[in-house]
């Protein structure tokens, strides 16, 4: 899987002959995320996530969609993001879907459907279940951050102050209200994580405690960088400064 | 209105004995009912103090659970065991539930070996041990298969997986198999608990009948 991600990813940066400083910039950002999205689903995470901990569970969902999901993006070069869609005549549904609204829907739709113990115990029970609940977060993660840092920039929304509140609202206050229902349920919700071996002595209602503080905590730092980035640019775009030495461009 | 408080206070009173008497009635139970209540069998075997046990001396009037498993288990004892720690755990749960685990590979489980496993869940546990034959009549007594290795792994055995629960009136009407949640523990143990200990309401079958 990280194979088919990767290898056609560089063949095609190679093929085009882009080797400047941005191109390897992209380059380094996409495999980053691919290497994310390998330890989040490799063993020793990835074995937890599907079969022993909810809280390893949570984490994987948040390397998904709060870390390699927008590295990804942020590694995807326009012509390609154009030449994909193009390829699977996605365009329109894909300017769809940036639209912050529907974006913040799509994604608070899909993460509590997967947070769901319905859907957690059934999808989790097999090994194919478990990958569509990974490519349902990296979908959902890679929707999410379209508004803010898709590789086409008709897709991103013009306003930083748009910006700016829906990553507040759609990555910051919206998965607390599940995040609270796991950390103050009166007991174990996912069958999966309760009817397992415990781990270390963990036991399945700590367990869940500590997945609901990680999707309540764990965002934190992104969300909050990437509010600050983006108030940052904000600020220098109103003020005609030009921005101060900056590191790497996370936000467009 | 009050002349009338009596009737109403016998009422009330009328009702919640009924509501005792039929603490749990048919369906009611999250666990798997048995077929044939089953009174707690007469068996004798050794704790992890090497003293006799009773279980039905020792447990009368209790709520009782019983399980038979082996330290080295991999997954449904630690399951089971870690399960009833959690829901004893609880503030709303009855407080003088025992909770009975006898081995199925007494030659490995000493009672040293099963008093610090247990104590890892909850040292209120108590353990029990015997000999080879009075393991394997134990088994027979609660009416199930002898445990016995697995012919290509001789440290697994092959052993039941359900919690037997016996009310304080030392009847089992329902086992917990394994799959058994923390809601379902939590939703019959009250229940069990509540049945009074004198009552001779359910026909109970002997053990292994």
């Amino acid at each position: 899987m990280m194979a088919l991600l990767s290898v056609p990813y560089v063949i095609a940066v190679r093929r085009r002959g882009d080797s400047g400083p941005e191109a390897k910039r992209k380059m380094r950002l996409y495999l980053a995320g691919v290497i994310v999205l390998w330890l989040a689903s490799d063993w020793p995470l990835g074995l937890l996530g599907a079969s022993y901990l909810a809280s390893a569970h949570m984490a994987q969902f948040m390397l998904y969609t709060l870390v390699a999901a927008p590295l990804m993006l942020l590694g995807v070069p326009e012509w390609m993001g154009r030449r994909i869609l193009s390829r699977l005549r996605a365009y329109g549904l894909v300017r769809r879907l940036s639209r912050p609204l529907v974006a913040a829907v799509v994604f608070n739709g899909l993460l509590l459907a997967t947070h769901a113990p319905w859907t957690v115990d059934t999808l989790r029970s097999n090994q194919i279940g478990s990958f569509v609940m990974d490519m349902l977060w990296l979908f959902s993660g890679l929707v999410v951050w379209l508004p803010v840092i898709s590789p086409l920039p008709e897709f991103r929304h013009r306003s930083y102050g748009v910006k700016i509140v829906y990553v507040f609202l759609a990555l910051g206050v919206v998965p607390v209200l599940p995040a609270g229902f796991l950390t103050f349920a009166d007991f174990p919700l996912y069958s999966t994580y309760e009817l397992a071996p415990r781990f270390y002595g963990l036991s399945a209602q700590n367990d869940q405690q500590i997945a609901g503080v990680i999707m309540k905590v764990a965002g934190i730092p992104v969300v909050w960088a990437t509010m600050a980035v983006m108030m940052s640019r904000w600020y220098h775009q109103t003020s005609g400064a030009s921005p101060a030495p900056r590191p790497p461009q996370l936000i467009s | 209105m009050v002349s009338r408080l009596p009737l109403v206070l016998a009422v009330l009173l009328v009702l919640s004995a009924c509501g005792r008497a039929a603490a749990a009635p048919e369906g009611a139970w999250a666990g798997v009912e048995l077929a044939r209540p089953m009174a707690k069998p007469h068996l004798v075997l050794t704790d992890t103090d090497g003293n006799p046990y009773d279980l039905v001396g020792r447990t009368a009037g209790r709520t009782t659970l019983v399980y038979f498993g082996y330290t080295s288990c991999t997954d449904i004892c630690p399951i089971h065991l870690a399960q009833l720690a959690q829901v004893m755990a609880r503030n709303d749960m009855p407080r003088d539930i025992a909770v009975v685990f006898i081995t199925v590979d007494p030659r490995r489980d000493t009672p040293e070996v099963m008093r610090r496993y247990l104590d890892s869940f909850d040292p209120r546990f108590v353990g029990l041990t015997g000999s080879v034959a009075e393991i394997d009549e134990a088994q027979r007594m609660f009416g199930l298969p002898i445990a016995r290795p697995e012919t290509d792994d001789p440290g697994v055995y092959g052993h039941a997986g359900q919690v037997f629960a016996f009310a304080p009136d030392g009847v089992a009407r329902t086992v917990y198999p394994y799959g058994t949640r923390q809601t379902q523990w939590v939703h019959d143990l009250p229940l069990l608990d509540a049945i009074p200990a004198a009552t001779t309401a359910v026909p109970a079958t002997e053990a292994g009948s």
